[in-house]
């Protein structure tokens, strides 16, 4: 009886000894590490390898570079900044008053219209190409623009010129490993660049991409536009391919709020 | 653009992937006073996690001690998603503080370059405003 009442005694002891064990490792977290804060950040996306169906592997000998994949290039307001040595922006003596007395709170992007086919470019959001035989597709997350360059050989519609629209009307051909555009039939609307270079219905655009590396496609494009610059000029530009990256949502009109702050802002003070 | 409005730029910012504050679908200077960069504290009242600008609210209380609700604008979702900042990254009741340029009009509306969050990181809004040169890619 004695026995088992000491039995009884110990085991309680032992139970109680592990419950102050227990609460003393307990506590000692709170007492001996510093408060963490709540991460902000989200975790990092899974790892991917790709652009979908991009397999990194080089195109065959005699057939096109395949340019497929999302890319993004450094974002750029001032294009003529991109000029290569040589073929520096010289501006008509319209173009330089234009842009001397453009007002920025006129931009056209200001009211969600479209950016045109080079600014798309120098933007901050990346751009996708899709390539077939036939055509090749740069799908742009900004507003969820594109344009589509056919490269089967036709020529540009007859009215291209008669209807010009905010992308232009684009063909192409392979030149070896190099794709080379030509775009025409672009309205006087919109801007080169967010600094406000101008240009007129008659600017012509002759784009030349390639890779000049496995994942960096570069690209080449002579402006002529006889009524804003003096001569043509070509920039370089280079993006990068964002491996298993992918074009997300855009709209600019689901929030905008900023049009009804806008105030006149004219050349140099705008810039 | 004064040199002091950068030189608090590049002191505050540090332009990251997709994150350089550029570019926007508006005109920054015809909106913003690069010339006025300001700083202000206050509990964030909504956020809107949206396109084409996210765009946080915030009580903020004035020298007189009544408060003032101003519309703080950062940059696009889709840049700051992928810097890893999301729609939970500035929550409701936060005490934030924002450093950036007041709008021209006199509204209660601020680009902001960094919001300091609670945890202590500085999360770089993406502004729009505008700089021309800075960018890293991926």
């Amino acid at each position: 009886m004695l026995r088992s009442r000491k039995k009884i005694e110990v085991a309680g002891w032992i139970i109680f000894a592990v419950s102050i064990a227990l609460l003393a490792i307990r506590l000692s977290h709170y007492i001996f590490s510093a408060p963490v804060a709540e991460s902000r950040k989200m975790p990092p996306p899974p790892k991917s390898s790709g652009a979908w169906w991009f397999t990194g592997e080089p195109a065959p000998v005699g057939q096109a570079a395949d340019l497929t994949g999302v890319w993004f290039g450094d974002p750029l307001g001032d294009i003529s900044k991109a000029t290569l040595p040589g073929q520096e922006m010289i501006l008509t003596p319209l173009g330089k008053h234009r842009y001397d007395t453009v007002d920025h709170s006129l931009n056209p992007t200001n009211r969600c219209l479209p950016p045109g086919p080079i600014r798309i470019s120098l933007m901050q959001l990346p751009m996708m190409i899709v390539q077939r035989p036939d055509l090749v597709l740069f799908l742009t997350e900004y507003q969820r623009t594109y344009r589509i360059v056919y490269t089967d050989g036709r020529m540009h519609d007859p009215d291209a010129k008669d209807y010009p629209d905010w992308m232009g009307s684009s063909i192409g051909h392979w030149e070896k490993d190099t794709l080379v555009m030509d775009t025409i039939g672009l309205n006087d609307r919109s801007w080169m660049d967010v600094n406000g270079h101008e240009h007129s219905a008659q600017l012509h655009i002759t784009e030349r991409y390639r890779l000049s590396e496995p994942n960096i496609l570069e690209q080449l494009a002579t402006f002529e536009d006889p009524v804003f610059f003096v001569k043509p000029f070509t920039t370089r530009r280079l993006f990068k391919r964002q491996i298993g990256d992918r074009l997300l949502d855009d709209s600019c009109l689901e929030n905008e709020k900023d049009l009804k702050n806008l105030v006149p802002t004219f050349g140099a003070a705008g810039r | 653009m004064s040199r002091f409005a950068k030189a608090l730029f590049a002191a505050t910012s540090g332009c990251q992937f997709l994150i350089c504050p550029l570019l926007a679908h508006h005109s920054f200077t015809a909106e913003y006073d690069s010339s006025k960069p300001i700083s202000i504290s206050g509990s964030v009242t909504k956020v809107e996690w949206m396109n084409p600008h996210v765009f946080f609210y915030v009580n903020v209380k004035g020298a007189n001690g009544k408060s003032s609700n101003f519309a703080i604008e950062g940059g696009s979702p889709n840049a700051l998603r992928r810097q890893r900042w999301g729609k939970d990254s500035v929550r409701v009741g936060d005490v934030i503080t924002v450093s950036g340029f007041p709008a021209k009009n006199g509204s209660s509306t601020v680009n902001a370059v960094t919001i300091l969050l609670p945890d202590g990181s500085s999360l770089f809004a993406g502004s729009s405003y505008d700089l021309n040169g800075p960018k890293k890619a991926k």
